[in-house]
């Protein structure tokens, strides 16, 4: 049986509020949206989780403000950076152990070469924005535009960050090349 | 000298060993805790419902022949058991869709 396509589970949903197409968008979109969340909170599972959460619902409650000018993804990640960078402020207000306060506390001596925690831990040092920015860029493959869509920045703002986020990872993990990995 | 890290190879590397995560027990979750749909407002379904009920009164009352149908009435009527079982089997069928069609979820 061919599956629906995103439109047409999304009007299901605008119009009825099915829970049962929504479910479809969920299973379609969770992985990618909890790999990326996981990538730019360092790898913290459970954090990463309740953002992507937290998306889902609020992207149910608001579903009928999608225009379909943009794809159903790139407005799932523009909901989930808003609340990253929401997060990852009241973190910083708190002081709480988030991102790049305290990224040590994430990272094992005996897993250090392992190449998804190296990333990890050279990304927590980024800026929230570069993070984003860098990871939409290079692990997801969207275009400046797309980018600038989700992140609602201009053109030469996301270039910018895309560029100095890259210079400032390649630092990091030149050093641990060098250094602590070997 | 450091060397430095191909960061494009090394993103490249990382979503090639992208895994695809389990979403049964997260999609549970979600659903969890979305909202009950809000019941429909009686008064816009009411108002609908009348406002279609006047339009095809209207349709109808243009197109129907009123006239023959007066003239076609007979003076007088005979109620015999048969005709009386077939209104009430009619009605009963009529009723019975009706009931059935809104009890049913006609959702995805």
């Amino acid at each position: 049986m061919s599956e629906l396509s995103d439109q047409m589970l999304i009007q299901s949903v605008v119009a009825s509020k099915s829970h049962n197409a929504f479910a479809s968008l969920v299973k379609r979109y969770q992985s990618g949206l909890r790999y990326s969340l996981r990538q730019i909170t360092g790898g913290d599972e459970m954090l990463a989780d309740d953002i992507a959460q937290e998306t889902f619902i609020k992207a149910f409650k608001s579903i009928a403000m999608f225009n379909g000018q943009s794809k159903f993804s790139s407005w799932l990640y523009r909901i989930a950076y808003n609340l990253f960078i929401s997060h990852h402020r009241v973190a910083r207000n708190r002081e709480l152990p988030y991102g790049d306060d305290q990224p040590e506390h994430r990272v094992t001596t005996s897993e250090e070469t392992d190449l998804h925690r190296d990333l990890a831990r050279a990304m927590l040092k980024l800026p929230p924005q570069q993070r984003m920015a860098l990871h939409l860029h290079l692990h997801k493959q969207l275009t400046h535009q797309e980018i600038c869509t989700i992140m609602e920045l201009p053109l030469g703002t996301a270039k910018t960050a895309i560029n100095r986020g890259k210079k400032l990872l390649q630092e990091e993990l030149s050093i641990w090349k060098s250094g602590a990995i070997s | 000298m450091n060397e430095k890290i191909d960061i494009d190879g090394l993103f490249g590397q990382i979503r090639e060993t992208e895994p695809q995560l389990d979403g049964r027990i997260f999609s549970q979750s979600v659903m969890s805790r979305l909202p009950e749909s809000e019941p429909k407002s009686f008064f816009s379904d009411s108002q609908l419902t009348v406002l279609a009920g006047a339009l095809g009164c209207g349709l109808s009352f243009s197109v129907f022949p009123m006239t023959d149908v007066l003239n076609m009435m007979p003076t007088q009527f005979t109620l015999t058991p048969a005709i009386l079982a077939s209104v009430l089997g009619v009605s009963c069928v009529l009723a019975a869709l009706a009931y059935w069609s809104s009890e049913t979820d006609f959702n995805l």
